[in-house]
């Protein structure tokens, strides 16, 4: 146990150098990121045009149809969403189950989520028919007593969305208290400390303070957890409740659940990764944590992989002629199965290589494993709508599907904003949690100083 | 070349252009403020003062005229709103309709919105007036003409049975004996009068009986397609396939014929050849008939591999003698006619499946209908002055006509016509036509029948018609062309109008006596079988000879055969294709002599081998619709073999072009959607379909119950495919066109479509088994649709439709995703915002005009439901069977669709469900369609059986 804290945070710190190491970032930027938010921007600037564009002429801008009703906005949206998930897992379930690895890496987890969050939620919107009507999907008191129909599972997936995306902001924001006012404490200039200040709504680190804000994110962290599993299942009901072949699936809530957290743990490695090298942070996030995630990353991949088996099995086992031909003709050989295939490479095999404790231990071959689990989510997600409806029931209103410029544009759009945002966490808040890392430190050095017996039943002050 | 041009796309592909862009984005940023504050329009709406006696607003007001297919009158009612005609139906009464309509009669109203109809004259290619035009033509004009007899002065007129017409021309010729009157046909009639003359002494219509008939070989005729009468006879088959029952006989249909038609998808048995062996075929089919029926014979003639088929099939004939039916197609040279005259003689059809008439067109069958006279004195500068009066001769006739460097020979020429087209160019008056909607007249059916043609709005344009134009050269006062009516029909014209028709007009049957020493001269004349590649050239199914070509509805109409769009292919069949190393959407090179013409190819499974076949009545060089679409078969076709080009070349150029489809999976992949069974097969299991009809649990709520069901049945032994109720449907509902390339991405939106699924062929020589299915929103009663839509657009009403709430819709597609039939369509653009306003006039008033992002689907024509609704209560009488009828199955020339009260015991729909051969389709999926198809039933010859 000791052992494992030290590794997690292996350098030797006091509170102020500490503080003042997980300050640096903001406090003395460094120069290449005003430079990476460059492309970033413009690719944010290229994703608001294909939005303006799409509202102004409609659908007809990207490459859907009929039988493909549902493409890009919907695989985004999925993709999206589930890259979400990790952080709230990171975040919430792992301190519940008081998994003291998780400090460093909640903050950028969150935000992770939390960006994501922007992502998928734009999608759905920008993917309805006549998007100035969206309010007409959530339950309010119309003056013509219309209600949303609640047997359509996009009603759950409104209330889902809308509460993950609260509960998100909520939890990200305030973990950021505390550590907001520590850079309002460290800022050099009166306008940064007053900005800092003004977000920091006030914390003076009382005890009265921290019996609250304990309180508030178990809470939250305790709200958090069933969404990890409730969100993703309901998104996978999108599908589910369907009765098109390829979708009519009662596997699907936990096959995505663990799809999400799966993809989520990749998008926290694709991260770190780069990050602890650029800010030479591997003191504060360790190989430890990189193997830890990995072994998520195989553990979920490996259920990934058996909802798989499971899928052909069921098609196969039901004798239904339109799931069978899905399952064993139009995903392995029609005109996607470049890309089933892709999606199998990545899912399934790609991940095999974390057995490797040198694979999950190397941050370079982990990076590029975890980038392969990325691109095989969001093939994964391809599969199964787009392939799904370009052959359904009737042969005769089967047709393939070819995305438009718009489709590519919002999908590299979206990633560019995702990075915009992400590169501004970096720039201006404390991506490091401050008293959670202090919090750290206090019981490793505790523990090094008692004897192991004691130390076992140590746990950082509620 | 993969480019659609700019000019075909409804929905512009440059909607944005940068720098509309930029202007959008800046309007767009300051209206969403502005948005809000929006006011009504300035326009004043006022209400009549003096109501005219006949106009109730919002009530229709119906009037019986006559639309025509080469010159035939096909009767028909047209539908007004407020003076406005929006619907054509089918007359009841008229022989040539029975009520129904084929697409071109109901794709007839945009002709009249149309927005680029002529709308001025024009002399020289100026403005002009009709005045100076008649000033032109003065008396000085006149007297000249009257000088030399008329010689000098051509008129090219399209054929026409009008006896109105026929008068004027008559009178015309009084007044100048010399003058030339040519009609110009697209189809291939002449043939016929040809063939006729030979055999029987004088030209004559074939009338064929084909409900009378127990065995029908079509040699190329093409009888639910195209021809003045396929309405007629596609009842009359359907009619006999609708009382089929297990193991007895219907009828059994061969079809010898190149390219697929909807007669060999019909058909028990079809053969595949090339367009010019069927000749050779029809020789070994009279050898064989007549050697089966004690006739001295001709010399057998050598058939090769299709023998046995023709063997079969005579002996069939034969067996059936008095009930059996020989037709020949009109592209047929007179020899293949007359050789098919001799085959009904032999089969005593004359009297019970066949009888004869005179042509009721004047001067069929005589040098007025040939070209060659006006070309030679064209060529000879013997015509001063030419007169098209309404075809487009540089378009439709083949390239050697020359017909524009030829007509400019003319010195003065002029030009009436719907539009300025590839014959006005040069012309020295261009005269703007009326729309046969918008003038007086008459016409004549095939079978002789007389209706009238009455106007149902005032001419939109400074348009004036054939006739008002032959009045005036024949110096004839300024009339009205009611007067010029009432002058030929005096007091029968009242009671005409209100019939639509003139009773007892139909021409006398003749029973002519067929001359051997002619059927010999045919036999001589018969092309031997030849084993070179020759190009086949039909009428195209949808914009016939290009005159429908700038109708969008029928450009987006997919051919029923192919399911192709938006112009022509070169059709091949499998083999020859394999041959050729040529595959789906390589874009050939078509070529013989020198004259050659580059399109894409299309493998079409049914096709003959060694032919290769091109749909007339593209590439079109102007219209903003039509021009661009396709490619003119017109380079190799020649006067002297306008149909069957030999010893062509077809070659690959290696640069490809999409054949637009809307179908393009053409095998069933077992999922019994269209049930087909022989007679035979049936009587073994009679309830064969019952197995189809399942009923799965489902956690949906049971279905519903009351005394008002609305259920749909559609009968597959009955319907053969032409694809008139997809036109009557978009027609009557507001369905948009999309435009090539959003055809090219699956965004079509016809509400009903007819799904084509081709099968393994039966006999080893034979080509593969067709099936049609129409496909429309099934109404199911547990539909997957509604429980998916999140804000209730699409729900069920207490009277079973499935209801969509167009004002309600977000656009989420989930219903589309979840609908098992694929039949709804998705707004993906605003398709109206870029009407135009005459065609802003075609739309039907009781129907929403759907905005983009919304879905919209087939709604059983719920406002023709209401209205029959309200006009039953209005009378304060219960609705009975039959009050209600949608627009597909009005329009359905053989009545396979029924749509009624399933409630009703008694209804025409309730017995169809009840019928032995109704299933669902996807019944497994627990959907339960109120809308029921009924198992096709063929009767196919055992001898060919495998």
């Amino acid at each position: 146990m000791s052992q494992t804290e030290i590794e997690l945070l292996p350098g030797s710190y006091d509170n102020r150098t500490l503080t003042d190491r997980l300050l640096a970032p903001i406090t003395s930027p460094p120069r290449f990121l005003t430079l990476l938010m460059i492309p970033a921007a413009f690719g944010t600037l290229a994703l608001f045009g294909a939005v303006a564009y799409t509202f102004l002429v409609g659908i007809g801008a990207w490459g859907n149809n009929i039988p493909v009703a549902w493409a890009f906005a919907i695989i985004n949206f999925v993709w999206w969403i589930g890259i979400g998930h990790a952080g709230t897992f990171i975040s919430a379930v792992l301190l519940l189950l008081e998994q003291r690895w998780r400090t460093s890496l909640n903050r950028i987890a969150e935000g992770m989520t939390l960006f994501a969050l922007v992502q998928a939620g734009l999608m759905p919107l920008l993917h309805l028919g006549r998007p100035w009507f969206f309010y007409w999907l959530i339950p309010y008191p119309a003056t013509m007593e219309l209600w949303p129909q609640f047997m359509s599972t996009l009603t759950w997936d409104v209330a889902a969305v809308t509460t993950y995306t609260l509960v998100s902001i909520l939890f990200f924001y305030l973990g950021l208290i505390p550590d907001l006012a520590a850079a309002r404490d460290r800022a050099k200039t009166l306008r940064r400390r007053r900005a800092y200040g003004l977000f920091a709504l006030g914390w003076r680190g009382s005890a009265r303070h921290w019996r609250h804000y304990r309180t508030a994110q178990l809470l939250l962290a305790g709200l958090a957890t069933p969404l990890v599993l409730s969100v993703h299942s309901i998104v996978s009901m999108d599908f589910a409740i369907a009765k098109l072949p390829g979708w009519h699936s009662t596997i699907f809530p936990p096959y995505f659940v663990a799809g999400a957290i799966f993809s989520g743990f990749a998008m926290v490695v694709t991260l770190v990764v780069p990050l602890r090298r650029v800010y030479r942070l591997e003191g504060i996030i360790t190989v430890r944590h990189l193997d830890l995630m990995a072994k998520m990353i195989l553990l979920t991949g490996l259920i990934v992989s058996y909802s798989y088996v499971s899928e052909a099995f069921i098609a196969w086992q039901s004798g239904d002629t339109f799931e069978r031909h899905i399952t064993f003709v139009t995903r392995p050989l029609g005109p996607f199965a470049p890309v089933y295939w892709l999606m199998l490479a990545c899912n399934v095999v790609v991940p095999q290589s974390l057995w490797f404790s040198r694979v999950r231990k190397t941050p370079l071959a982990l990076w590029i494993v975890a980038l392969f689990v990325q691109v095989g989510m969001w093939t994964e997600r391809f599969v199964l709508i787009v392939t799904s409806q370009h052959q359904d029931y009737l042969p005769s209103s089967w047709e393939n599907y070819t995305p438009s410029l718009i489709d590519g544009t919002l999908f590299f759009g979206t990633v560019s904003f995702f990075v915009l945002l992400f590169l501004a966490m970096l720039r201006f808040v404390p991506f490091l949690p401050i008293a959670e890392q202090k919090e750290l430190l206090h019981a490793s050095k505790r523990e090094r100083t008692l004897s192991p017996k004691e130390a076992g039943d140590v746990r950082p002050a509620r | 070349m993969n480019e659609p041009s700019a000019t075909n796309d409804i929905v512009p592909a440059s909607l944005l252009t940068r720098r509309r862009f930029v202007e959008w984005l800046g309007v767009g940023i300051a209206a969403l403020g502005a948005n809000a504050c929006t006011k009504p329009p300035r326009d004043d709406i006022v209400p009549y003062v003096h109501r005219p006696p006949e106009v109730t607003p919002g009530v229709t007001l119906h009037y019986a005229t006559t639309a025509t297919r080469d010159g035939y009158g096909i009767g028909v009612l047209g539908t007004t709103h407020e003076g406005r005609p929006t619907k054509l139906e089918g007359h009841p009464a008229h022989p040539a309709s029975l009520g129904a309509t084929g697409m071109r009669e109901q794709a007839a109203l945009f002709g009249l919105y149309d927005p680029d109809r002529a709308r001025t004259v024009l002399a020289d290619g100026r403005p002009s007036t009709w005045d100076a035009f008649t000033v032109a033509l003065g008396d000085s004009t006149k007297a000249a003409w009257k000088q030399r007899r008329g010689a000098g002065l051509a008129l090219v007129l399209p054929p026409s049975g009008s006896p109105l017409r026929a008068s004027l021309v008559t009178r015309l010729r009084e007044q100048y004996p010399d003058i030339s009157v040519t009609y110009l046909s697209t189809s291939g009639a002449t043939q016929r009068w040809a063939a006729a003359r030979d055999v029987f002494g004088e030209a004559l219509d074939p009338q064929y009986r084909l409900g009378a008939a127990e065995v029908v070989v079509s040699l190329d005729a093409d009888l639910f397609g195209d021809h003045p009468m396929s309405l007629a006879w596609a009842r009359a088959f359907a009619e006999r396939r609708k009382s089929v029952r297990p193991g007895g006989l219907s009828q059994r249909l061969y079809a010898i014929e190149s390219a697929m038609t909807l007669t060999g998808a019909a058909a028990e048995h079809r053969l595949a050849v090339p367009a010019s062996a069927v000749g050779a075929v029809a020789a070994g089919l009279l050898h064989a008939v007549a050697a089966a029926t004690g006739h001295a014979g001709a010399a057998p003639i050598e058939l090769g591999a299709h023998r046995v088929f023709v063997e079969a099939m005579a002996r069939d004939l034969v067996r059936h003698q008095g009930r059996a039916l020989v037709v020949v197609g009109d592209r047929q040279p007179a020899a293949v006619h007359a050789l098919g005259y001799a085959l009904n003689t032999l089969l005593r059809s004359a009297g019970s499946t066949l009888d004869f008439t005179a042509p009721p067109l004047p001067d069929a069958g005589t040098d007025a209908y040939a070209l060659d006279g006006l070309l030679r004195a064209l060529d000879g500068d013997h015509v001063e002055t030419l007169m098209v009066l309404g075809p487009n001769p540089a378009y439709v006739l083949p390239a050697d006509a020359e017909w524009t460097r030829r007509a400019a020979r003319a010195r003065e020429r002029v030009h009436l016509s719907l539009h300025e087209n590839e014959t006005s160019d040069g012309a020295t008056w261009f005269l703007p036509a009326t729309h046969f909607l918008e003038h007086w007249g008459d016409a004549r059916a095939y079978d002789g029948m007389t209706s009238l043609v009455q106007p149902l709005v005032a001419p939109l344009y400074d348009g004036k018609s054939t006739d008002d134009v032959l009045a005036a050269l024949a110096g004839e006062p300024l009339q009205s062309g009611r007067e010029r009516l009432e002058r030929q029909y005096g007091t029968e014209l009242a009671e005409g109008l209100r019939h639509g028709l003139i009773a007892g007009t139909a021409s006398p049957s003749r029973t002519p006596e067929l001359d051997w020493n002619g059927v010999a001269r045919a036999l001589a004349g018969i092309e031997p079988v030849t084993d070179r590649l020759e190009l086949d050239v039909v009428l195209d199914a949808r914009v016939g000879d290009g005159d429908g070509a700038n109708d969008p509805w029928l450009q987006e109409l997919s051919e029923p055969l192919t399911k192709v769009v938006w112009g022509n292919a070169a059709l091949l069949g499998p083999r020859t294709a394999a041959k050729l190393d040529i595959r789906d959407d390589d874009v050939v090179i078509v070529e013989q002599g020198g004259r050659r013409m580059t399109l894409p190819a299309l493998v079409d499974p049914g096709h003959a081998e060694g032919a290769v076949t091109v749909w007339l009545g593209h590439g079109r060089r102007t219209g903003r619709v039509a021009s661009g679409v396709g490619v003119d078969a017109a380079p190799l076709r020649s006067l002297a073999a306008p149909w069957f080009v030999h010893d062509v070349t077809v070659k690959k150029t290696g640069a490809r072009e999409r054949v637009v489809r809307t179908q393009r999976e053409s095998r069933e992949h077992d999922r019994h959607l269209v049930l087909r069974k022989t007679v035979a097969e049936w009587a073994r299991e009679p309830s064969f379909a019952r197995e189809y009809d399942e009923d799965p649990v489902s956690i949906l709520p049971p279905r519903l119950a009351g005394d008002t069901q609305w259920a749909m049945a559609i009968d597959l032994s009955a319907c053969v495919g032409c694809s008139a109720c997809m036109l009557a449907c978009a027609v009557e509902n507001n369905v948009p066109v999309v435009g090539k390339a959003n055809v090219a991405l699956s965004r079509e939106m016809y509400w009903l479509r007819i799904d084509r699924y081709y099968a393994e062929p039966l006999g080893p020589s034979e080509s593969p088994k067709v099936s049609f299915q129409p496909m429309l929103c099934q109404h199911c009663e547990k539909a997957p649709c509604e429980y998916v839509c999140p804000v209730n657009a699409t729900v069920h009403s207490p009277d079973g439709l499935n209801e969509m709430v167009y004002n309600r819709c977000v656009g989420t597609r989930f219903c589309s995703n979840n609908c098992p039939y694929k039949v709804r369509r998705f707004n993906f653009f605003d398709y109206n915002q870029t009407l135009s306003e005459p065609e802003r006039m075609a739309k039907n008033p009781d129907v929403t005009v759907r905005a983009r992002g919304v879905m919209e689907k087939c709604t059983y024509c719920v406002q023709r439901i209401r209205r029959a609704e309200i006009d039953a209560e209005v009378a304060k009488r219960p609705l009975v069977d039959g009050d209600v009828t949608t627009a597909c199955e009005q329009a359905c020339p053989t009545g396979a669709i029924v749509f009624g009260n399933l409630a009703d015991h008694g209804s025409r729909v309730a017995r169809a469900h009840a019928d032995q051969r109704t299933y669902a389709a996807l019944g497994e999926v627990g959907t339960r369609p109120r809308t029921r198809y009924l198992a096709r039933i063929d009767d196919p010859n055992p001898e060919l059986e495998t």
